[in-house]
C-alpha cells in the first residue's frame, strides 16, 4: 500500500490508435509510454504543455477515464482506475476527479438554463439536499467570483466566455474534487478574460487545496501557475521537473525551441534564428529512434536508431541521448 | 507616402429578424493613416469589431454590413481606389489581389479540398493573367515558393495533406504571388502552435522586409505584435482606443484599458502577480454610453459616461482616446 500517498500515479501509459481494415491496419501511437506522480498531501499545478498532435490531450482523456489505455495503469488514491467496470465504483471516481474542457460553449446545452447544471450534479453525486441545495450553489459560485443572481434561470447565450468558463470550473467544484484536470482552459477566452481564469486555478490550489493538471500549448501562462511541467512531443514526454528550472535551463533540445518560440512581450527584444519544421506531420509519429532527430540541431548517430531512455538530470526527468 | 486612409469610417450590421430592427455598431468612427513600407498591427479581444475593420479595408463588404459614413482610400501613386460614401454616394472600388491582398484565420477552411495545391495556383494566375503560357505558370509558381523557401513537393499534395503551419504558409505563397502593396492578416497564426507561429510570421516579416510593402496584421496576442509591428493600433468595442509605435505602447501605454493589457500578459521566468481586467466586454449591439471601456475603467469620471472621448494626439506620434490625457470629445469640446 505504498501508493496511498501518491494522489495519482500514472505509470507506463501507452494508447495507439489503429484505423483501416484488418488487412491494410495502420497504427498510431498517441501516448508513449508516459509516468508521472502527482502527491496526495501537496496540492500541486502540474502543467502537461505541447504542440496540436502531441498527445496531451489523448492522456488527459485516459486520465479521466474516458477513453481506455492500450497498456500501462492510472493509480488513483492505489486504485487502478482502469479496472473501473461497476456503475457505483465510476460514480465514486468522478466525485473526486473533474474535467474542465476547452470550449466553454460546448460544455453546457444551449436549450437547457445553465444553473441546471449546477443544481443536477450536486443532487446526483447527493452531496446536498434539497432545503439545502440553493446556499450550496451560493456558496460554490462565490468560491469562482459568480453570485447566483447573475446565474439564475440565464440560458447559455446571456453569459461572455469568461462567465461560462467560470461555470464550468464551478460545476466541476460541486462534487469537491481533488483533482481537477483542465484541457486548455483558457485558449478560447479573451486576453482580458484570461488571467481571471489562471488566477481562480492559483486560488483554488491555495485556498481549497485541489490538485490540477493545467493541459496547455501556451509557456507563459504554464509557467506562470503550475509548479511542475512536462513537455510532451509526439506522444512522449520528453522533459519533466520543476517549472522554473524547466524553462530557466531546458535541457532537451525539443524545450529549447519551444522557448526560443515564444514571442516576448517586448518590443526591443526581437526574434532571431532561423527554425525548421517537417512538412508532413505523420512522418515524425512513425520515426524510428528519437521522435525530434528530424528537427534537432545537435542529432548524433544514435539517434536515428534507438529510441532514447529516461535519464534523471537535476531533479528532472529528460528523453535525450545527450543526458545518458 | 500614405497608402491606407481610413476616414471616420462607421460600419455597421443591420439585422431584420422577425421585425425587430437590430443594428451591431461593429466599426463605430474609426480613422487611422497608415504608410508605405511599415507593419501595423491591430490588437483587440474577440468582438471587439477588428474583423470588420478588415473587411470594411479588403472592400467585401455584403448585407448585413453597412457603410454608414466616412470612406476608406488606397493611394498607390497612379491609382487610387475609393471604398464607402464619396459625396454622398456609396462607392466601393475594386480592390484587387494584384494591389491588396488577405490572408484569413483558418487555412483549413480556406484551401479547396479537392483541389492540389498546384491547381489552386493555376486558379488564382488564371484569373489574374490570362493570356499566360502553361510553362510560364510553371516556372512563376516555382520561382516563388523557392524565393519563400518552401519544397517544391507541397504543390502535388492536397491541402489535408500538409501541417497546419505549411498550409498557412501556401496561403502567404498565395496572398504574396503578385507582390501586392498591402497584405491584410487576420489573426494569421491564432490557430498554429507556438514553434509553426514563429515560422509563418518570420516569413511574413521577411516578405515584408524584402517587397518594402504595407502589412496590416489583426491579433489578439500582444506579444506578437511586439516582435513584428512597427506601429499598433489597440481596439476596444468597435473604436480605436490608442495609436503609438511600439515601444510607446509597450513602455508608456496611456489608454487604461492598454495599461491592463500589458499588464496581464505573463512572461517566463517571472511569477508575480498578474491581475485581469475587471468586468467583460460589452455587447456590440447595445453598447454603453459615453467612453464604451467606462464600466470596466478604474479611473472613471462623470464625463466619461455622457461623452465619446475623441482620438487624439498626445505626444508625438501617439494618439489615445481618453478624457484622462486630452478634453476632446468627438462632437466637440466638452
Amino acid at each position: 500500500m505504498e501508493n496511498t500517498e501518491k494522489l495519482l500515479t500514472v505509470k507506463d501509459i501507452t494508447k495507439v490508435f489503429t484505423r483501416g481494415s484488418l488487412l491494410s491496419r495502420i497504427s498510431f501511437t498517441a501516448v508513449n509510454n508516459v509516468s508521472f506522480e502527482i502527491e496526495a498531501n501537496k496540492p500541486e499545478i502540474f502543467a502537461i504543455v505541447g504542440e496540436s498532435g502531441s498527445g496531451k490531450t489523448t492522456l488527459a482523456r485516459i486520465i479521466l477515464h474516458l477513453i481506455e489505455p492500450t497498456s500501462g495503469q492510472i493509480l488513483y488514491r492505489g486504485k487502478d482506475i482502469t479496472k473501473i467496470k461497476s456503475k457505483r465504483d465510476r460514480i465514486e471516481f468522478m466525485s473526486t476527479v473533474q474535467p474542465i474542457f476547452q470550449n466553454p460553449f460546448e460544455t453546457f446545452n444551449p436549450l437547457k438554463r445553465v444553473d441546471s447544471y449546477l443544481y443536477e450534479t450536486a443532487l446526483n453525486y447527493k452531496i446536498t439536499n434539497k432545503s439545502n441545495l440553493e446556499r450550496f450553489i451560493a456558496d460554490i459560485l462565490n468560491s469562482v467570483g459568480l453570485s447566483i443572481e447573475e446565474v439564475k434561470g440565464r440560458y447559455l447565450h446571456e453569459f461572455s466566455g469568461g462567465q461560462i468558463q467560470r461555470l464550468s470550473v464551478a460545476r466541476a467544484l460541486i462534487v469537491r474534487p481533488s483533482l481537477l484536470v483542465a484541457d486548455e482552459p483558457v485558449s478560447m477566452l479573451d486576453v482580458s478574460l484570461r488571467m481571471s481564469i489562471v488566477n481562480l486555478f492559483k486560488e483554488l490550489k491555495n485556498d481549497q487545496n485541489v490538485s490540477i493538471i493545467y493541459i496547455t500549448h501556451d509557456l507563459a501562462t504554464a509557467y506562470y501557475i503550475s509548479d511542475r511541467i512536462a513537455i510532451m512531443f509526439r506522444g512522449d514526454v520528453v522533459e519533466l521537473g520543476p517549472v522554473e528550472a524547466v524553462l530557466a535551463r531546458p535541457l532537451h533540445p525539443y524545450t529549447r525551441v519551444l522557448k526560443e518560440a515564444v514571442p516576448e512581450p517586448t518590443p526591443t527584444q526581437k526574434w532571431g534564428g532561423k527554425i525548421n519544421f517537417s512538412a508532413i506531420e505523420i512522418e515524425e509519429f512513425s520515426r524510428v529512434g528519437c521522435k525530434f532527430a528530424g528537427r534537432c540541431q545537435s542529432v548524433m548517430e544514435i539517434c536515428k536508431k534507438a529510441e532514447p531512455k529516461y535519464s534523471s538530470v537535476d531533479n528532472r526527468m529528460v528523453k535525450c541521448w545527450l543526458y545518458k | 507616402m500614405t497608402v491606407l486612409q481610413i476616414d471616420k469610417i462607421k460600419a455597421y450590421y443591420k439585422i431584420n429578424a422577425y421585425g425587430n430592427q437590430r443594428t451591431v455598431k461593429a466599426v463605430d468612427n474609426v480613422s487611422l493613416e497608415i504608410e508605405e513600407d511599415e507593419t501595423f498591427g491591430i490588437a483587440g479581444e474577440s468582438s471587439c469589431g477588428k474583423s470588420t475593420l478588415i473587411k470594411v479595408i479588403s472592400g467585401t463588404i455584403k448585407p448585413p454590413l453597412t457603410i454608414i459614413e466616412g470612406k476608406v482610400i488606397y493611394n498607390f501613386g497612379d491609382e487610387s481606389i475609393y471604398i464607402g460614401k464619396v459625396n454622398g454616394q456609396e462607392e466601393i472600388g475594386k480592390v484587387t489581389w494584384e494591389k491588396v491582398s488577405y490572408i484569413p484565420q483558418s487555412s483549413m477552411s480556406v484551401l479547396n479540398p479537392v483541389m492540389k495545391v498546384r491547381d489552386i495556383f493555376y486558379d488564382l494566375l488564371k484569373s489574374h493573367k490570362k493570356t499566360m503560357e502553361k510553362e510560364v505558370f510553371n516556372e512563376t509558381i516555382k520561382e516563388h515558393l523557392n524565393s519563400l523557401g518552401l519544397p517544391i513537393e507541397v504543390l502535388d499534395l492536397y491541402p489535408h495533406q500538409l501541417s497546419g503551419g505549411m498550409r498557412q504558409r501556401v496561403i502567404i505563397a498565395l496572398a504574396t504571388i503578385f507582390r501586392p502593396k498591402v497584405i491584410l492578416a487576420d489573426e494569421p497564426t491564432s490557430a498554429l502552435d507556438v514553434v509553426v507561429q514563429q515560422s509563418v510570421l518570420q516569413l511574413l516579416r521577411e516578405i515584408q522586409n524584402e517587397n518594402k510593402n504595407t502589412l496590416i496584421l489583426v491579433s489578439h496576442d500582444m506579444s506578437i505584435l511586439a516582435n513584428i509591428a512597427n506601429r499598433i493600433g489597440i481596439m476596444y468595442a468597435g473604436k480605436i482606443v490608442e495609436v503609438a509605435k511600439v515601444k510607446d505602447i509597450f513602455e508608456n501605454p496611456m489608454h487604461p484599458y492598454t495599461k491592463f493589457l500589458i499588464n496581464s500578459i505573463p512572461r517566463i521566468g517571472d511569477k508575480s502577480d498578474r491581475l485581469s481586467i475587471p468586468g467583460f466586454p460589452p455587447s456590440l449591439a447595445d453598447p454603453p454610453n459615453g467612453c464604451r471601456f467606462h464600466p470596466r475603467c478604474p479611473y472613471v469620471m462623470d464625463i466619461c459616461k455622457e461623452k465619446s472621448p475623441l482620438l487624439c494626439e498626445v505626444a508625438e506620434g501617439h494618439n489615445v482616446a481618453c478624457f484622462l490625457t486630452s478634453e476632446e470629445s468627438e462632437d466637440g469640446k466638452y
